[in-house]
C-alpha cells in the first residue's frame, strides 16, 4: 500500500516542509466555475429581457398587439380588456414567447459559465469563499472588461432606451406654448398669495404637525421591538429565528411597499376620512420603514461587544439590552427626527385624499382653482418643512 | 487516523509527533498508530490520507509494508485535568477547515500559551472551548465532564465559568468603566435586574476590588472608550474576573497594543494566574513573550497541533515548522 507514491503525491512527498504554501487540503482542487440555481435564475431573466426587447424591436410590435396577443385566448376569462376581435387567432401568444427566451438566456447563461467566463449572474450569487478565492487567480481585469462587466452595461443602456420610449419622454411638449401658458398662469397666482385665509392655513398645518408627531410616536416602540426580531445576525442562527426574520421582513416590505397615500384611502373608509386615517396611515407606514432602517442598523453592528458580552455567560435579552442597544441608540434616535420630519412632508399629500390636516384644504381650493389661496397653503407647507428640515439636521447633528 | 503532517522518519520519532501523549494516541483520537523504523523513505502526505480512510485495514497492511510496527495504547482514562481537548475539529461552512484535529490537557493553575501563524485555528480553539463557535467534531472535557454539545441553560453557565479576553477588548464603549466589569456579573444576575441596572452592593465592591487588582479604580467613572487599549483590555481583564472564572481564555490579549503596554497587561495576565490560580490559555504571536510568561506551549499549524511541550524546547527548526520556511524568529524589545 506504500510501495511508491502516485504522481499527484509526489509533489507533497518530495519536498515534505512546503505545505504552507499548496495546502494539502486545498491545493488539488480544480477550478471550476460552479453553476448555480440562482444565477441561473437571475441571468436568464436578464438575458430573457434583452432578447425579449430585442425581438419587439425587430418584428416591431405594438402595445396593443402586446395586449391582444398576451396570454392564449382561452385563459382570458373576462373579456373587456382584450377581446379584440381581430386578434388573430392561432398565433403563439407572447408570454409563451418570453418563457422561451428566458429558458433560452438560462441555457446561455449555463453555456457562458460552462466556457470559463463569469456571467453577472455568477458574479452576485458567488458565494464569499469562493470569491476569495477566485481573487487570487490570474491578473484582474478592469471590470468594463470582463463578460459580467459587458452585461451590465449592456443591460443598462438597453433600459434606458427602453425607458425613454415607454415614458414618451419629450422635449417638444416641454417647450410648446400652449402648456407653457397655462403652467405660467398657476405660478403666478401662486405666487401672489392670498392671505385672508392664513388663520385657517396654520391651524391646518398644526393639525398636520401632530398627526405627523403621532405616528411618529406610536411608531417607535413597536419599530424598535420588531427591529431586533428583523435582524439577520441575531435570528439567522436558529431555524425558528430565521422563520420569525423572514415572516416579519415579508410582512414589512409589503406594508411598506403599499403607498401611505393607499393606507389612507383603506383607513378613511374604515375609520372615516379625517386626520385620524391619515394618521393610522403614517404610523403604518411608518412603523414599516423605521423596523427596516432599524433592523438594518443592528446588522451593522460590530459583533465584537457582543461576543464579549456573550462570554460571561449573559443571556440572550441581556445582550440584545447590553451589547447591542448601546450601540445602535444614537443612530436610532437620529433616524427617529428624521422620520417625524419625512412624515410631517408626507401628511400634507395624506391630506389630499382626506387624512385632513393641509392636504384636505389644498384639495379644495385646489378643486376649485383658487390659486391664490393655493399659494398661501403652499407657502405655509414650505416654511414648516424648512424649519423641520433645519431642526433635524440640528438636533441630529447635536446627539452625534 | 494517521495524520497527514507526518514526515516520514527523519526525526526518528513516532509516526505522528503528537503521539507522545500520554493518553490521546494519535492526535486525531485513535489509539493506535505505526511506529516507522528509522530507514523507512517517507510517505507521500496523499497516500498518507488514503491509508486514513481505512485505518484498521491499513494499520495492518502498513505494518506490512511499511516494515514497522503497530501499537496500540491503552484507552485513556479519566484523571484530574482541568481541561481536556480531545480531537476537537471546526469546520466552517464553505468547507472552511478551522480546526481539524486537536488534543491535549490542561492542568488547573497552567499558563498555557498557544502559538501559530494567523488563520492557523487559534481564535476558533478559545472560541470553541467556551462555545462562541459550536465544535462540529471531537470533545470538550472539563473535570473530565463532556461540555461538548451543551445546552443553552448549560452554555450560559459554562461561559460563567470559562471567562475570555479580546484583541479588541469588546468593551461596551458607551458604559462606565464600573459599568462594564459589572457586566462580567450578568450570568449571574437575572435579566431584568441587570437590564435596569440593580447590581448589589456586594457586586459593586466586587468590582471595585478587581478594579484596583488591575490598577485603574480610579478610572471607575470614566466612560470605557476614553482609555487608552492597554487601560481597556485591563478593564476587561477585571470583567473576566468578575465572573469567577476558572478558566480564563485571551485571545491575541496584546496584538493591538504597544511593546510597552504589552508587558503590563501580560503581567497582569500572570498575576491573576500566579494570585487567584485561575488557569490561563492564551493567544499569543511574539515568541519572546512566549519565552517568558508561558508555562507550556501548544503550536498550531493549518488547524492541526504539531507542538506541545516546554517553550525552551522551541528552538530553529520547530520554529520554521510551526511558522513556514520563509519564517525568521522576530525578536522585539
Amino acid at each position: 500500500m506504500s510501495s511508491r507514491p502516485g504522481s499527484r503525491g509526489r509533489r507533497g512527498s518530495g519536498r515534505p516542509n512546503q505545505h504552507g504554501k499548496s495546502s494539502f487540503f486545498t491545493g488539488t482542487r480544480e477550478r471550476i466555475r460552479p453553476v448555480t440555481i440562482k444565477q441561473t435564475i437571475f441571468d436568464a431573466i436578464c438575458f430573457g429581457y434583452l432578447l425579449t426587447i430585442a425581438l419587439a424591436v425587430i418584428t416591431g410590435v405594438t402595445e396593443d398587439d402586446v395586449e391582444a396577443r398576451l396570454l392564449p385566448e382561452s385563459w382570458v376569462v373576462s373579456s373587456f380588456l382584450t377581446a379584440k376581435e381581430e386578434a388573430p387567432k392561432n398565433q403563439l401568444p407572447y408570454a409563451f414567447v418570453v418563457l422561451a427566451l428566458t429558458a433560452l438566456g438560462a441555457s446561455l447563461s449555463i453555456g457562458i459559465n460552462r466556457a470559463g467566463f463569469q456571467t453577472l449572474g455568477g458574479f452576485l450569487f458567488e458565494s464569499p469563499d469562493k470569491k476569495a478565492r477566485l481573487d487570487t487567480e490570474g491578473p484582474a481585469k478592469t471590470w468594463w472588461k470582463t463578460t459580467w462587466g459587458i452585461q451590465t452595461i449592456i443591460t443598462f443602456l438597453v433600459t434606458f432606451a427602453a425607458a425613454i420610449v415607454v415614458t414618451e419622454f419629450s422635449l417638444y411638449e416641454i417647450f410648446s406654448s400652449d402648456g407653457f401658458e397655462g403652467a405660467r398662469r398657476v405660478f403666478s397666482s401662486l405666487a401672489t398669495p392670498n392671505f385672508a385665509i392664513l388663520p385657517m392655513a396654520v391651524l391646518a398645518i398644526l393639525e398636520t404637525i401632530f398627526m405627523a408627531f403621532l405616528a411618529t410616536v406610536l411608531a417607535v416602540p413597536a419599530a424598535f421591538i420588531l427591529s431586533f426580531f428583523c435582524a439577520k445576525n441575531l435570528m439567522g442562527q436558529t431555524k425558528i429565528g430565521f422563520a420569525v426574520y423572514t415572516f416579519l421582513r415579508a410582512l414589512l416590505n409589503i406594508t411598506r411597499s403599499i403607498e401611505p397615500l393607499i393606507w389612507a384611502i383603506i383607513f378613511s373608509v374604515w375609520v372615516g376620512i379625517g386626520p385620524f386615517a391619515g394618521m393610522l396611515a403614517l404610523m403604518l407606514h411608518t412603523v414599516a420603514s423605521l423596523a427596516k432602517l432599524y433592523s438594518e442598523l443592528v446588522e451593522s453592528i460590530d459583533d465584537g461587544p457582543v461576543d464579549g458580552i456573550l462570554a460571561t455567560g449573559a443571556g440572550p435579552l441581556q445582550v440584545v439590552w447590553f451589547a447591542v442597544v448601546p450601540q445602535v441608540i444614537l443612530p436610532y434616535i437620529s433616524f427617529t427626527i428624521y422620520r417625524w420630519d419625512i412624515n410631517v412632508r408626507m401628511s400634507t399629500i395624506i391630506g389630499l385624499v382626506g387624512g385632513g390636516g393641509i392636504g384636505t384644504l389644498i384639495m379644495q381650493f385646489q378643486g376649485q382653482a383658487r390659486w391664490h389661496e393655493v399659494g398661501t397653503l403652499a407657502l405655509v407647507i414650505v416654511l414648516t418643512v424648512w424649519a423641520m428640515d433645519v431642526a433635524s439636521a440640528y438636533i441630529r447633528e447635536a446627539i452625534k | 487516523m494517521i495524520c497527514p503532517t507526518i514526515r516520514g522518519n527523519e526525526t526518528g520519532q513516532p509516526f505522528c509527533p503528537l503521539m507522545t501523549h500520554d493518553q490521546g494516541g494519535c492526535h486525531d483520537g485513535n489509539r493506535a498508530g505505526v511506529r516507522l523504523r528509522r530507514d523507512f523513505p517517507p510517505l507521500s502526505r496523499r497516500r498518507v490520507h488514503l491509508i486514513a480512510l481505512n485505518l484498521p485495514r491499513a494499520l495492518s497492511t502498513m505494518a506490512k509494508n511499511c516494515r514497522g510496527v503497530v501499537f496500540r495504547r491503552k484507552a485513556h482514562t479519566l484523571t484530574a485535568k482541568q481541561l481536556s481537548i480531545r480531537n476537537l475539529a471546526k469546520r466552517f461552512s464553505g468547507d472552511i477547515h478551522a480546526l481539524r484535529s486537536v488534543s491535549f490537557d490542561v492542568e488547573k493553575g497552567e499558563f498555557l500559551v498557544i502559538i501559530g501563524l494567523s488563520g492557523s485555528g487559534k481564535s476558533t480553539l478559545l472560541r470553541c472551548i467556551n462555545h462562541l463557535h459550536e465544535p462540529t467534531g471531537g470533545q470538550i472535557l472539563l473535570h473530565g465532564q463532556d461540555i461538548t454539545r451543551p445546552r443553552t441553560a448549560e452554555r450560559r453557565q459554562l461561559r460563567s465559568r470559562v471567562a475570555m479576553i479580546f484583541q479588541q477588548f469588546n468593551l461596551i464603549g458607551r458604559h462606565t468603566v464600573l459599568s462594564n466589569v459589572l457586566m462580567g456579573a450578568l450570568g449571574r444576575t437575572g435579566t431584568l435586574k441587570s437590564i435596569l441596572g440593580l447590581f448589589s452592593a456586594q457586586e459593586r465592591k466586587r468590582a471595585l476590588e478587581y478594579l484596583d487588582l488591575v490598577g485603574i479604580a480610579d478610572k471607575a467613572n470614566i466612560r470605557a472608550d476614553r482609555l487608552s487599549g492597554g487601560q481597556q483590555q485591563r478593564v476587561a481583564i477585571a470583567r473576566a474576573l468578575m465572573q469567577k472564572p476558572e478558566i480564563l481564555l485571551a485571545d491575541e490579549p496584546v496584538s493591538s497594543l504597544d511593546p510597552a503596554t504589552c508587558h503590563v497587561v501580560m503581567d497582569y495576565l500572570k498575576k491573576i494566574n500566579r494570585e487567584l490560580d485561575i488557569t490561563i490559555l492564551c493567544n499569543l504571536h511574539f515568541l519572546d513573550l512566549v519565552r517568558r510568561y508561558a508555562r507550556r506551549v501548544v503550536a498550531l499549524r493549518e488547524g492541526i497541533l504539531v507542538f506541545e511541550g516546554d517553550p525552551k524546547e522551541i528552538d530553529q527548526e520547530w520554529f520554521r515548522r510551526i511558522y513556514g520556511e520563509e519564517t525568521q524568529d522576530v525578536h522585539i524589545e
